[in-house]
């Protein structure tokens, strides 16, 4: 196997070599994700990338892979500088990345997958014989245990996940990226996984990088670790030469205090004189993806949810609007117990809900925005009990947008409004429903900052003026930050319980919070 | 703007007129009372299916078993007449049976997740069949003179068929644009994760609009019976589910939820009426007839996706918007909770 490696690539693979990014600076608008990040990777090695939400990993892995060609920099394969235009171009320069989403089809056998593209033939016809007995011999090397005629749909996920590696190193992939590829594995597979991946770049000389964002994981398998922040390098050595304390400092950034002052004292002030009432308790709530959550808010109250992705914020939220079902614990809603079966359910209940992929859940473009801001309440507006009351409806929804100051041309179809606008129309939605408990997630997620700052003043103006209690959920710091009374951190579909107060915390030890879980 | 909004939605009946003009040249006896007559009374069938279909369309949805339910219901009005009912419980019973058969599409597709072409596709071969085994493939003669009015009887000198295709059509389009349910409809086709995440009754929608659906069929097939004074076991089951997608598609009525209009539909039922019995009047083998349709319905889906695609192209996403649409017609979008 090593010399058909070597043959393909040109190069011999038992010497020493390279894969490099040099001066790379990827800008998106005003933001850097990266940010002159010059890097090496050495075969035979396992790299280790850690970084905080937006620190710039994700990026770096796109451009590797070939789906994001960088603003300035370039990278170098084996000391000669190649780049991409497209995908298939980096696999074809023998870079692979396995991502947390599983790719091959489901309805295939293994042999078959792992030649999906570049199948053997003989005599025109499929060369099943050898296809089998080398996806035998892989299967082996990756220790799946199953019959290369087996059904991908009857392997577990954590196979499947093994089968992706197994189609890259079929595809004679010198390099393979790892995009957080623990994340829905169990131990004993994580463990396994480590194998694997110990065995591709210490046997047989391959670069193995790993980006990840449990920091124990990293040093226990890595033996190259770089930490990235705010898209720059933080830190890059050896694992023997790199202490947990040095890596948790360079992964949470070290900024200055700043965000955490942004709370003005006279806001503070108000809301702890005024009388509290307890609008929402949940009680070991559990779910197939979530456990043990408990959390108490009260009337008049921004909570804050942080956590790394995959952490099962977005998935509480969901949860608690209805979407998705969970199976243990209890809520109480203002006093009255609340089990959310469908948003329907919750809508009537007085819970709003902001999603956060607006295009996707969020609203319907073919609608105007008057008509998607009156769809949950259409029945404020009828007339004889069945007719709507098209200029009652339109009316109010009119005070409301101009209120927020929505900007385009509200007449026509939502989707021709920008993204802060739809934002605002969203927003004006659920002020419509006047409900006693908004959850929202990621709510300026993709949108500029001056609509950022409106979105900010409205959720504030909101809680000061009515009976609601929020829920944020948000991977910006200074969002969390700036307008939250209070912040739970979610870690691995559960948390603590712990609620912090927002004017004690800052961005650093926001991050080492939802780095090791615990307070 | 305005211009441009009224020359879209005028187009279709400048076609029309285009095609009326051909077919008064091609024969003398095209442009005669009695043509637009027997063309109006065809078109009534026609427009109270393409009013069946295009609702089910409206929410992204189809239905195939329409031609079907119109055989059976034709048969089940007859059999309930030979068996001494009275000719409106007749009427009524059978338009009913087609809410029923479309309720049950309607339940199948929400509860067993099964997608809308699937479940209506099984659904018109029972439906199809039932007519058949009940009557062993022979018609069945009509003769009471109240259920024959329905379909050959005058109301101030205006046709039955006509009048009822007049009020069904308005009652659709103050259910459209003036009820909840009209609206949550759109919506539905616009984008069912949305309408559901604000509160939409997916279920209660999709049952209604497949009984709508099934209500119109069901009226047809009365229509269809008592206009040719005998219930045929197949009365349905040749071009009439083609001429209902056709006629709704050319009408502007989106293939992929959503888009559409009651008086778009109507237009497009007319249009076909028009194509079919200019057809027949200029004698054009009537096998050419499917191979014509098929033509028109391709061209307005094309002109549908390309519509839906240059219309949106400055948006990012709009893509995945219509790759949900696309799979939520032939399968239920796959509802993928996101990563986190």
């Amino acid at each position: 196997m090593k010399k058909d490696v070597s043959r393909e690539v040109g190069f011999e693979m038992t010497r020493e070599w390279t894969l490099s990014a040099e001066h790379l600076s990827q800008e998106f608008g005003s933001t850097k994700a990266l940010d002159d990040v010059t890097l090496i990777f050495k075969s035979g090695e396992i790299h280790g990338i850690v970084g905080h939400n937006g620190a710039g990993k994700s990026t770096l892995l796109q451009i590797f892979s070939g789906a994001l060609s960088p603003t300035s920099g370039g990278i170098n394969l084996d000391s000669s500088p190649i780049s991409f235009i497209e995908p298939y171009q980096a696999y074809a320069a023998g870079i692979a990345c396995v991502y947390q989403e599983l790719s091959l089809p489901i309805n295939l056998t293994i042999w078959q997958s792992l030649f999906l593209g570049h199948e053997l033939r003989k005599n025109g016809l499929l060369d099943k014989k050898e296809m089998r007995r080398i996806s035998t011999a892989i299967c082996k090397d990756i220790e799946v245990d199953a019959d290369s005629d087996t059904i991908l749909s009857n392997l577990s996920v954590s196979q499947r996940q093994l089968l992706e590696i197994g189609a890259a190193i079929n595809r004679k992939a010198k390099v393979i990226l790892f995009d957080e590829p623990t994340t829905a594995l169990e131990p004993t597979q994580i463990s396994l996984l480590f194998s694997i991946m110990r065995k591709l770049a210490h046997e047989q000389n391959l670069i193995v990088v790993l980006v990840d964002h449990r920091l124990d994981e990293v040093l226990s398998v890595c033996d190259h670790v770089t930490a990235l922040a705010d898209g720059k390098i933080r830190l890059s050595g050896k694992k023997n030469e790199i202490s947990i304390g040095s890596l948790t400092d360079a992964v949470i950034g070290n900024r200055e205090r700043s965000a955490g002052e942004i709370i003005t004292p006279d806001q503070t002030l108000k809301r702890e004189q005024r009388k509290k009432s307890l609008l929402l308790e949940v009680k070991h709530l559990g779910s197939e993806r979530l456990h043990d959550i408990s959390l108490v808010l009260e009337e008049g109250e921004i909570l804050g949810i942080y956590g790394l992705n995959g952490s099962g914020r977005s998935r509480f939220l969901r949860t608690l609007y209805g979407d998705l079902s969970f199976t243990n614990g209890e809520i109480t809603l203002a006093g009255s117990n609340y089990s959310p079966s469908s948003p329907h359910y919750a809508l009537s209940k007085g819970v709003a809900y902001l999603s956060e992929e607006r295009k996707k859940d969020g609203f319907i473009p073919l609608l105007t925005p008057t008509e998607n801001m009156t769809l949950p309440i259409l029945h404020l507006y009828r007339r004889l009990r069945i007719f709507l009351n098209h200029n009652l409806k339109n009316s109010s929804a009119l005070t409301i947008l101009k209120k927020l100051n929505v900007r385009g041309d509200i007449s026509g179809l939502i989707m021709r409004l920008s993204g802060g606008n739809q934002q605002k129309v969203l927003f004006a939605r659920s002020i419509m429903q006047k409900p006693i408990l908004l959850l929202l997630d990621e709510p300026t997620k993709g949108i500029d900052i001056g609509a950022k700052i409106e979105i900010y003043d409205l959720i504030k103006s909101l809680v000061k003026s009515e009976n609601i209690g929020v829920i944020l959920v948000s991977s910006e710091e200074e969002e969390i930050l700036s307008i939250t009374d209070t912040v739970m951190i979610f870690r691995n579909g559960t948390s603590s319980g712990i609620k912090n107060k927002t004017s004690e915390l800052d961005i650093a030890n926001l991050r080492l919070l939802a780095l090791q879980g615990k307070n | 703007m305005n211009i441009k909004k009224f020359l879209n939605e005028a187009s279709i009946l400048i076609v029309w007129l285009i095609l009326v003009g051909i077919f008064s040249l091609l024969s003398p006896n095209f442009f005669q009372t009695t043509n637009a007559v027997v063309l109006l009374l065809n078109g009534a069938i026609i427009a109270l299916i393409t009013l069946s279909q295009s609702f089910v369309l409206l929410t992204g949805g189809i239905d195939l078993s329409t031609g079907a339910v119109i055989s059976m219901t034709g048969i089940v009005a007859a059999v309930f007449m030979r068996s001494g009912a009275p000719w409106y419980v007749a009427a009524i019973g059978a338009s009913l049976l087609g809410v029923f058969a479309g309720v049950l599409n309607g339940l199948v597709i929400h509860y067993a997740g099964i997608p809308p072409f699937i479940v209506t596709f099984a659904a018109m071969g029972v439906a199809s069949a039932i007519p058949m085994i009940i009557t062993r493939a022979e018609s069945i003669k009509i003769a009471d003179p109240g259920f024959l009015w329905v379909g050959q009887g005058k109301v101030f000198s205006i046709p039955v068929p006509i009048i009822l295709v007049v009020i069904c059509a308005i009652l659709s389009t103050i259910l459209l644009k003036s009820t909840i349910i009209g609206t949550h409809i759109y919506a539905l086709g616009g984008n069912r994760l949305a309408a559901r995440l604000s509160g939409v009754n997916i279920m209660r929608t999709t049952i209604f609009v497949y009984g709508l659906s099934g209500l119109f069929a069901g009226m047809a097939g009365v229509v269809a019976t008592s206009r040719l004074g005998v219930a045929y076991p197949q009365t349905g089951t040749g071009n009439q589910l083609f001429y209902s997608i056709a006629a709704a598609v050319v009408g502007g009525v989106s293939l992929f939820g959503g888009i559409g209009k009651i008086r778009g539909a109507m237009s497009g039922a007319l249009l076909i009426a028009t194509i079919s019995n200019g057809m027949n009047v200029v004698n054009i083998s009537s096998y050419w007839q499917p191979l014509v349709i098929g033509l028109i319905i391709l061209a307005g889906v094309g002109f549908d996706s390309a519509r839906t695609s240059t219309k949106n192209k400055s948006k990012k996403g709009r893509s995945a918007i219509i790759t949900t649409k696309i799979k939520g017609l032939v399968g239920k979008a796959s509802t993928r909770e996101g990563k986190k």
